[in-house]
């Protein structure tokens, strides 16, 4: 058995593409293959809307495309299995496919995903800030050795401020804003100002112990 | 060490620095479950607990792409218009038909495995992931593509998609064989990027996919 066409010839760019070889049931197989490439173009399209989404989201903070391809690989599987008959569902339910149910099942891909790599060992996930920096021939190795030694003290700083203020004072660190920190933890605009001012207050007096100036506009 | 005084900029570079390969080394035993990333966001849980995470995740270089991916999910779920059903009518008369269909496809194709309808894992990663041989990640336009991997020992068929660069799946076929060759007739288009990925199936219903690989089609 040559196998059958999951989803037939769709254009792409304005062009069509499609696997060579030989079908094995005919007609059904035409008709099949029209019915699933409808189903395919509707889901690839409503999938396609959510990355998008994911994506803006995403940018600012460095998301990771492969992480996110990864998920989407996993959702497309998971609603084919579903409304292919394998997964025992109805047509009515069929029906039910919604940007809701793509969110839900994204939700569950993206644990699932998560569980396994950490199970395996893997380490795909490999963020912007996570590369490991090229050692220039050109740079200077003192600077190097340098730098590192003070990204080490300013880890050390930072474990010293008081904890209810340490995570605002890392997220801040890691470029998120005000606003995002106090819609993570729901508190106020107000609670959350403080409690940053009070753990960068705490930072510049640890930094300061340590030598280290900071000419801070936060 | 002498220097004129960090600024704001600065210092965030550093932190980046100083935390981008996590904490401690030596596994991840002392790392923040998914689970508990996800309830973090959706503000589920004792503050102190959900803080403590949050201190955790901010200052893990492991941690953090998972939490920015869960919360690009979630934020991407507030964000939306609104809660409709995005298939149109004519779809969901396709997907209907297409249940009915299926259904009548599967018994003569693979009538044997009615009955057991339990989820199989599909397992990625570089352990057990179909490997992927040919065609490399950038190929001239013009030849008609083959693609060909690794058999995997029990498998009974294989699932291969093309996608475009907005994850949009272009070609599928399943097949016994360990290659697919696209219709020569057919270019896909000169300076785009694909990906293209490999799914087996065992007789025994379990799966085994290959990473994505990106496929750029070169400008002549």
């Amino acid at each position: 058995m040559a196998g059958f066409l999951l989803t037939s010839p769709r254009p792409a760019a304005g062009r069509a593409i499609a696997f060579a070889g030989s079908g094995a049931y005919g007609g059904l197989r035409v008709r099949m293959s029209s019915v699933l490439d409808t189903f395919s173009s509707e889901l690839d399209g409503l999938l396609a809307r959510f990355a998008a989404l994911v994506r803006r989201v995403g940018r600012q903070h460095r998301l990771s495309d492969a992480d996110l391809d990864d998920v989407l690989q996993e959702v497309r599987i998971r609603l084919w299995r579903a409304h292919s008959g394998g997964g025992g569902r109805t047509g009515e339910q069929i029906e039910q496919v919604s940007a809701s149910y793509v969110y839900r099942t994204a939700v569950s891909a993206a644990i699932d995903l998560l569980r396994r790599r950490r199970a395996r060992g893997a380490e795909r996930t490999v963020a912007l800030d996570e590369v490991e920096e090229p050692v220039s021939e050109t740079e200077d190795p003192t600077r190097s050795v340098e730098e590192a030694q003070l990204a080490a003290q300013l880890a050390r700083a930072i474990e010293t401020i008081t904890p209810s203020r340490r995570p605002v004072v890392r997220m801040y660190l890691a470029g998120h804003s005000r606003e995002e920190v106090a819609e993570l933890m729901g508190w106020s605009e107000a609670k959350t100002r403080n409690l940053l001012y009070r753990g960068l207050a705490d930072l510049r007096e640890r930094l300061t112990e340590m030598g280290i100036p900071w000419k801070t506009t936060g | 060490m002498e220097n004129d005084g960090l600024t704001d900029a600065r210092l965030r570079e550093l932190y980046l620095r100083a935390f981008a390969k996590g904490r401690g080394g030596g596994g991840r035993t002392k790392c923040v479950a998914p689970e508990a990333i996800l309830a973090m966001l959706r503000r589920e849980g004792p503050e102190p607990e959900r803080l403590e995470a949050l201190d955790h995740v901010m200052a893990c270089g492991q941690c953090r792409p998972e939490y920015e991916l869960l919360r690009s999910i979630e934020q991407a779920e507030a964000d939306r218009p609104e809660v409709v059903s995005l298939l149109s009518r004519r779809g969901r008369q396709a997907i209907a038909t297409f249940a009915l269909a299926a259904s009548v496809l599967l018994v003569v194709v693979v009538g044997q495995k009615l009955g057991s309808h339990q989820e199989p894992d599909v397992a990625r990663g570089p352990a057990d992931a179909v490997a992927l041989l040919a065609p490399e990640t950038e190929v001239d336009s013009g030849p008609p593509l083959t693609f060909a991997w690794q058999p995997v020992p029990g498998a009974r068929e294989y699932a291969v998609e093309v996608l475009d660069e907005q994850g949009r799946v272009v070609a599928s076929m399943v097949t016994e064989r360990t290659s697919a060759t696209l219709d020569g007739a057919i270019r896909l288009v000169p300076g785009s990027t694909y990906r293209w990925w490999v799914r087996a199936s065992t007789a025994a219903g379990d799966q085994r996919a290959s990473p994505l690989r990106p496929l750029r089609i070169r400008s002549k």
